[in-house]
């Protein structure tokens, strides 16, 4: 899998602000990504030491657009720690 | 916290202050929290972002525009306190001439006003005090006679100013005119109720009789649908009753309620009234002279900012008692056909006038070095309590205490130029008798007499709460 695709965006929310503070960071990433996919393309983008990754896949929600009820596609999303000292500016602020 | 003085011109002082980092990081945060509980960011509940997200979210910009907001009243406040300029309680003009990363700021601050008085001690007034007169007196009781009088009814003819008991029934054309039934009505002379020349008419008439009249409404009658014609009157008088006044006698001045018993007290006591009052009144008008003449012969120093300060309390004022009889300010300003200019304008004289003549009487206190003690304070707020006005405030508070003692220390400031300047060229007997009497109380005695005359002290309490308000 090309490292470019694997991450989507990161997810900026209070309780991933808190995670930040102990080293893991939060993205959403392409479905089919691997944690070693994860961690590769960590480490490629931001330059730091993955140690390890957590992945879930969130289950899309149900929405009603009109009369048929549909569902949002699922997405995953990956918990990835590093190293102890590393940190990722995206996250800490311009 | 640096800054450095300019003096400006017009007695203002410029700062230029450097806010230090910490300072600013202070108010920062401040406004991180403000922010924050004000703005929704995606992710996280109100209030709960972090600094750096917030910052990211409205721009660095924005918390520093709102820092500035409680930032800049404090850096000026410290700095002007620092600077030791005397509070003039007017709010600096503040201008933030840079504000990242370092913020400077431009305070314009008023100094306090000075004034240069003229040579008041030269200033001479001889205005004499009014001579109490037996007729003042003989009125006085004549008034309280005629409160005191009763109706009493009587067989005989109706005399103009007699009362009359009536019912009384007037056609205008056939319309009804003018209905009483059973109604009190005073025949005085030249009454125009209800139309006038009705009062002679029930001249002569005696109780349980009736008569016919026919009477002309005068073309200029207020209401015009019964003007310029003939109105026909029924009367009928129930009774007469005749104005009794009651004898002067040490019963009638017992009945007063007033601890006197006898008409001689009463009329010493009426005396002693009209005394204090005429000396009060005299003081008045020398105070207002000798203000009007210092204002007038000083030379002042008074920043412009003070100026407008004071204006917009003068139109603060203005406004509430507009407020008060619930009179609408643009409709206020139509009525008199003034621009919102033009009361500006106005106010802003007589706010320089308001401050002027404070500032005339400060400085007179202070070259004169009247002093006023704790005592005396005390003394003069126990009076104050007395009148119904304060009955019910709290005057044992350090701010009442300041503003009754600015009361006094101006009043005795006063009271001394009055010494000096006050001359009357009437007769040298008299007005011993009235200085005497007068130089030895100046501020002390003055509370003294006041406290034993009713009026004079309420006079007094009137004015000086007069002087506290225009003080605010």
């Amino acid at each position: 899998m090309s490292l470019a695709k694997v991450l989507r965006r990161p997810i900026v929310t209070e309780k991933s602000t808190l995670l930040g503070a102990q080293g893991r960071y939060v993205f959403e990433v392409d479905s089919d990504a691997s944690k070693h996919d994860i961690a590769k393309a960590v480490e490629w983008a931001f330059d730091v030491k993955v140690v390890k990754v957590n992945t879930l896949t969130v289950p899309g929600k149900v929405k009603r657009y009109g009369r048929r009820p549909s569902k949002q596609p699922d997405w995953k999303k990956a918990i990835v720690s590093l190293q102890a000292g590393d940190t990722i500016q995206l996250f800490e602020g311009a | 916290m640096k800054f450095t003085r300019d003096e400006g011109e017009d007695r203002q002082a410029i700062l230029h202050i450097e806010v230090e980092e910490d300072r600013v990081e202070k108010h920062l945060q401040r406004a991180h929290q403000k922010v924050a509980a004000r703005i929704n960011i995606p992710g996280f509940r109100k209030g709960k972002a972090p600094r750096n997200i917030v910052e990211q979210f409205v721009g660095r910009d924005y918390l520093l525009e709102e820092a500035m907001e409680t930032l800049v009243p404090e850096a000026v406040g410290v700095a002007v306190e620092e600077s030791d300029i005397p509070s003039t309680h007017t709010p600096p003009r503040v201008e933030v001439t840079e504000r990242d990363p370092i913020v400077k700021i431009d305070a314009t601050v008023a100094l306090p006003p000075v004034a240069t008085l003229g040579d008041y001690k030269k200033l001479k007034f001889d205005d004499e005090l009014e001579v109490v007169t037996d007729e003042q007196i003989e009125e006085q009781i004549a008034q309280i006679q005629e409160s005191q009088a009763t109706w009493d009814p009587v067989k005989r003819a109706a005399k103009l100013g007699d009362l009359l008991v009536i019912t009384s029934k007037g056609l205008v054309e056939g319309k009804e005119f003018a209905n009483v039934e059973g109604g009190e009505f005073l025949a005085e002379a030249g009454s125009m109720n209800p139309v006038p020349g009705f009062a002679e008419q029930l001249k002569g008439m005696k109780e349980g009789g009736s008569k016919e009249f026919d009477i002309e409404i005068p073309a200029d009658y207020p209401n015009e649908e019964f003007a310029g014609k003939t109105a026909n009157f029924n009367v009928e008088v129930a009774e007469v009753k005749k104005k009794e006044l009651p004898k002067l006698t040490d019963a009638l001045a017992a009945s007063l309620g007033e601890d006197f018993k006898t008409v001689a007290e009463l009329r010493t006591r009426i005396s002693d009234n009209l005394e204090a009052q005429a000396k009060d009144g005299l003081r008045r008008s020398l105070e207002e002279k000798i203000v009007d003449a210092l204002v007038e012969g000083a030379e002042f120093e008074v920043s412009p900012m003070m100026i407008e300060h004071e204006a917009e309390h003068v139109l603060e004022d203005q406004q509430r008692q507009l407020a008060q009889y619930n009179i609408d300010f643009q409709q206020y300003m139509q009525g008199i056909g003034k621009t919102t200019e033009d009361i500006v304008a106005e106010a802003k004289d007589s706010a320089e006038l308001r401050l002027k003549r404070m500032l005339v009487i400060d400085t007179l206190a202070e070259d004169t070095g009247a002093s006023v003690s704790d005592e005396e304070v005390a003394a003069e707020i126990a009076l104050m309590q007395e009148t119904p006005q304060y009955a019910n405030e709290n005057l044992d508070t350090d701010e009442a205490r300041d503003a009754v003692q600015r009361i006094l220390r101006r009043r005795t400031a006063i009271d001394s130029v009055i010494d000096v300047t006050h001359k009357p060229k009437a007769a040298k007997a008299k007005a011993k008798k009235s200085t005497t009497a007068k130089k030895k109380p100046a501020a002390k005695a003055k509370a003294k007499p006041a406290a034993k005359k009713k009026p004079a002290s309420s006079a007094k309490a009137k004015s000086s709460s007069k002087d506290a308000k225009s003080k605010k």
